[in-house]
């Protein structure tokens, strides 16, 4: 039979546990943008004014972006700030869908990741009335529940 | 039947008579040992007390231990009282082992997680070579299947 200090000795652990838990995986999704920090509120600036307006998940996301981006040479980093507004205001059925399309171009060769990009290139001097009736031609490949 | 009687009579008698020539035999050797105490100093009977008490002592603890064992008639809860014993001797070093192997454990986990999932990040998408429209433009994959065929 354990003894009275013994039984408290584990709960202090347990308890211990459960704290270093909650820190770990602090919910930073319900921050709204005065709880942000500089160095956050400096990546995120582009969506200063939208941020309180964002859904959890959308912030996650964010704040996920904000977390990688120190890890990123400067000028990588610039284009993050610029193509981070259009981002934010994609839907989430169109940011699935350039991860997915981002994961298969990261495994493709130099060679065919330069040619893709001159076709991004020519496909941009399109009308945008073929530009849209090419987008109505695709099929839908994601259901909701594949949605974040 | 008879015979196998016979031959266990005869093991009998043998076991007997070899355990009094031993009983003889350490009753000798007892009394040559005492004879001879008598001659000892001081210093080697007081080392001689000694020793006695703490293998009596010894021998005590194993036979109270083992009183336990039957009381109890579980070897498990032995094991159980030995490592309680332990326990308590150690409680502060055992607490502080898990404390760190699990605050070790959570925060590794959690690093080789972001540094697994860090290429396939948000961040890293939108720092490619192309921008994120391209990637998510469903008339854009339309068109380059198109213009393969």
């Amino acid at each position: 039979m354990a003894s009275f200090q013994t039984r408290l000795n584990f709960a202090l652990v347990f308890s211990l546990y459960l704290l270093m838990s909650s820190i770990a995986l602090a919910d930073d999704s319900t921050l709204s943008w005065s709880q942000l920090n500089n160095e956050q509120r400096q990546v995120l600036n582009p969506l200063a004014s939208e941020w309180d307006t964002l859904r959890p998940w959308q912030r996650e996301k964010m704040l996920d972006i904000a977390r990688d981006y120190a890890k990123m040479s400067p000028a990588k980093q610039d284009l993050v700030q610029k193509r981070l507004t259009n981002w934010s205001r994609m839907t989430p059925y169109e940011r699935e869908n350039a991860r997915k399309n981002h994961h298969q171009f990261q495994s493709l060769s130099p060679e065919k990741k330069v040619e893709l990009r001159r076709k991004w290139m020519e496909y941009q001097q399109l009308p945008e009335s073929a530009r849209g009736k090419l987008r109505s031609e695709s099929p839908d490949t994601y259901k909701d529940a594949d949605l974040n | 039947m008879r015979k196998n009687k016979s031959i266990n009579n005869i093991d009998n008698d043998h076991l007997k008579a070899e355990s009094a020539a031993d009983e003889q035999l350490a009753y000798l050797a007892s009394n040559l040992l005492d004879d001879h105490a008598q001659h000892l100093n001081a210093t080697t009977l007081q080392r001689l007390s000694e020793a006695r008490a703490l293998a009596v002592s010894q021998l005590t603890a194993s036979q109270a231990e083992l009183a336990g064992i039957n009381q109890s008639g579980s070897v498990l809860q032995w094991f159980s009282n030995g490592f309680n014993r332990n326990f308590e001797q150690h409680r502060m070093m055992f607490s502080l082992i898990i404390v760190l192997a699990m605050a070790l454990t959570f925060f590794v986990v959690k690093q080789y997680g972001v540094d697994k999932n860090i290429e396939h990040s948000d961040a890293f998408l939108l720092a490619a070579e192309l921008p994120p429209e391209a990637f998510a433009d469903k008339g854009f994959d339309t068109w380059l299947v198109s213009k393969q065929d």
